[in-house]
Order: C-alpha cells, then sequence, then structure tokens
C-alpha cells in the first residue's frame, strides 16, 4: 500500500516537473520579450565585400557559422567607436567564461571612412582594443551595400579646423546569426555587463527557435 | 595735483588690483583626463567637469594648448540611431551649475598632437573665459576601459 502511495507521488511530481518545464520552455520559444532581439522574420544578409587589413576579402562566409557583431565607425572618431570598442572587448572578455559561446563569436569593426582608413592603420587601430577583432572596410560602394543591409547610413560632415571631416554613424552594435541573419541590435547606451547577459540571452533564443 | 592727474593715478591702481571674481577665477574643474589614442590616431577626446562657484556666469570661449594643433569643444548628438558631432562656438555655466564633459554626450577634441599622447602623460590645457583670463588645467592621459 505504502509502495503504492510513494509511485503515485513520485509519478504526480514527474509529471508536475514536467510540465512546468515544457511550459517554461513554450514560454522561452515564443518570448520575444529580450530587449534588442529582432525576431521574428529577421533579415538574411545578402553577399557582400570588404577587405581585411591585408587586403583578403571578407564577405559572408567569414559571418557563416560564427555569431558576428559588427560595428561602423572610423578611427579619427574621438569618443564613441573608442568607447565603444572597448566595451566589445569587456563584452569578449566576459564571454570566455560563457561555455560553448565564447567560441562561436567574432567581432566585426567596419570602418566608413576608407579615405583615412587604410589596411594599415585600421588593424593597428582594431589591434589597439583586441587583436582578435577583424577589422574592415571597402569602397564607398561596397561599405554602402553592406550598412544597407542593416538599415543604417552614414554621412561625411565638414568640421572647421584641420580635423577637416567627421562621419555622422550608427552607435548600434548590430548581431548576425550563423545563418547570417540579422537577428539583435544593441543600441547606445553601451554597457558590457548588459550586452553580454542580452547576447546570451538572444544566442540561447534563437538556437532554440532554430 | 591736477584733477587729470588723480584721474591716472586712480586708473593705475583700479588696474594693479587683483582681479577677483571675473568668470575664470570662479571655475573649479575635476576630473579631467584624455582617453589615450590608439597608436597612429591622430585625434583624441578630452573630459572634464567645470564648476562655476561664482555669481557671475562663465563663458569659455575657446582652449589653447601646445600639445595639439588643435583643441575643439564638440557635444555628440543622437539623431535617431546616428550619432553627430558638432563643434561648440562656447561653453556657457550659469552660476552655482556644473557641466560634465563626458563619452557620449561632449568632448574636447584634441587635433594633430604634436608628439604622440601615451597614457601616464600630463597635458596642460589652457581655458580662455570671455575676459580674456584663462585657467590652466592639468589633463591626464589614461588608457580607458
Amino acid at each position: 500500500m505504502h509502495t503504492k502511495i510513494i509511485i503515485s507521488v513520485v509519478v504526480l511530481c514527474a509529471a508536475f516537473a514536467g510540465g512546468i518545464y515544457l511550459t517554461s520552455k513554450d514560454q522561452s520559444r515564443s518570448s520575444t520579450n529580450i530587449l534588442g532581439l529582432l525576431w521574428p522574420d529577421p533579415p538574411t544578409l545578402s553577399s557582400f565585400s570588404l577587405n581585411d587589413s591585408n587586403g583578403n576579402a571578407v564577405t559572408e562566409r567569414d559571418l557563416q557559422g560564427r555569431w558576428t557583431l559588427v560595428f561602423f565607425g572610423f578611427s579619427n572618431c574621438p569618443d564613441i567607436c573608442p568607447t565603444t570598442l572597448a566595451t566589445l572587448n569587456q563584452v569578449y572578455e566576459q564571454l570566455q567564461s560563457v561555455e560553448n559561446i565564447f567560441e562561436k563569436i567574432q567581432v566585426l569593426f567596419v570602418s566608413v571612412d576608407p579615405e583615412r582608413d587604410n589596411n594599415q592603420n585600421l588593424q593597428t587601430y582594431v589591434d589597439y582594443f583586441n587583436s582578435a577583432f577583424i577589422g574592415a572596410t571597402a569602397d564607398d560602394e561596397r561599405i554602402k551595400h553592406f550598412a544597407g543591409q542593416f538599415g543604417v547610413a552614414y554621412f561625411k560632415v565638414k568640421i572647421p579646423g584641420p580635423a577637416g571631416y567627421s562621419m555622422d554613424h550608427t552607435a548600434s552594435v548590430l548581431l548576425v546569426d550563423p545563418q547570417l541573419r540579422f537577428v539583435g541590435i544593441f543600441s547606445q547606451p553601451h554597457e558590457a555587463t548588459d550586452i553580454t547577459a542580452r547576447l546570451v540571452k538572444i544566442i540561447s533564443f534563437v538556437e532554440d527557435a532554430g | 595735483m591736477t584733477k587729470y592727474t588723480w584721474r591716472w593715478a586712480t586708473l593705475c591702481l583700479v588696474l594693479l588690483i587683483p582681479r577677483t571674481g571675473l568668470p575664470c577665477d570662479s571655475i573649479e574643474m575635476l576630473d579631467a583626463w584624455i582617453r589615450e589614442p590608439p597608436p597612429l590616431v591622430t585625434v583624441a577626446a578630452g573630459y572634464f567637469t567645470l564648476k562655476n562657484t561664482g555669481s557671475e556666469t562663465a563663458v569659455i570661449e575657446r582652449i589653447k594648448s601646445a600639445c595639439c594643433a588643435e583643441v575643439a569643444m564638440h557635444k555628440v548628438i543622437a539623431i535617431g540611431d546616428q550619432m553627430r558631432m558638432t563643434p561648440m562656438l562656447n561653453l556657457t555655466v550659469l552660476p552655482g551649475k556644473t557641466v560634465s564633459f563626458t563619452t557620449g554626450s561632449a568632448h574636447l577634441m584634441l587635433i594633430a598632437p604634436t608628439t604622440p599622447l601615451r597614457r601616464g602623460q600630463i597635458v596642460e590645457l589652457d581655458f580662455i573665459c570671455s575676459d580674456g583670463d584663462s585657467l590652466r588645467t592639468s589633463f591626464d592621459v589614461v588608457y580607458s576601459q
């Protein structure tokens, strides 16, 4: 008699726990309540072509199979760009302790100022923040094509003095998944711990959703 | 002594009296630092907090330094998702108020440094007030993460 009662209690508990698990799993699948997640139907990037510091092509093939944080900027940007790249370096370091994610992450910095950011100084610039980051640029037409796929634009703006001009650009960090889908956006203000936490949630959600 | 002699003597005395209470004298500078620029980069950003402890409005007209070809005040304006850097003609701080130049809001743009700015250095910047007075401030060059 006691055995039957114990078995019944165990079965009921298991069913209850299973129910909770499935419900929570279902909720996480349907939830798009993660700040910055672009879901459902994220746009898929088409082919593009940039060049890294060695002149090698950086194309959609380099993004396939990896989670890529993309940031547009330029090396003569005194404030937003170094701040954001330093933050991305912190995110990168924080992710090192996150199993199954760190190996899949890469950071792509795209200079929107090819006139001043030649290959050599671009890589020196990127290396200052993290030598694992990829620096790339291209001619204006190819940068515009790539940036346009995220719906972002950039503009050359004249400023008085020896600097000559500045570049208006998005301050957001954009996230591309291994299937080349633009699945996330991290807008200003940027705080490393916050980005890391949301990034992990987005990756988990998208991988789960398939 | 003639009337004119007295006038000249009075004027000379007034000029000799130390100037107090003028805008630059009432400015207190705090947390002045420059972000170390990456190698080969010819611009850097400087940040500070300025407190006007006086009873008059303080106006910073410009900044000069031997460190760089030019030092400009820039504010960052967000237009939607776009960030635009715009030169500031001057910096006006009302009596008793504090203004901070911080990342993402405003900064000093140090253009074309005469020697590379490296962490640990101290750079002197002269803030020129509207009355022509100046305030020298030491900025620490910092590696900022």
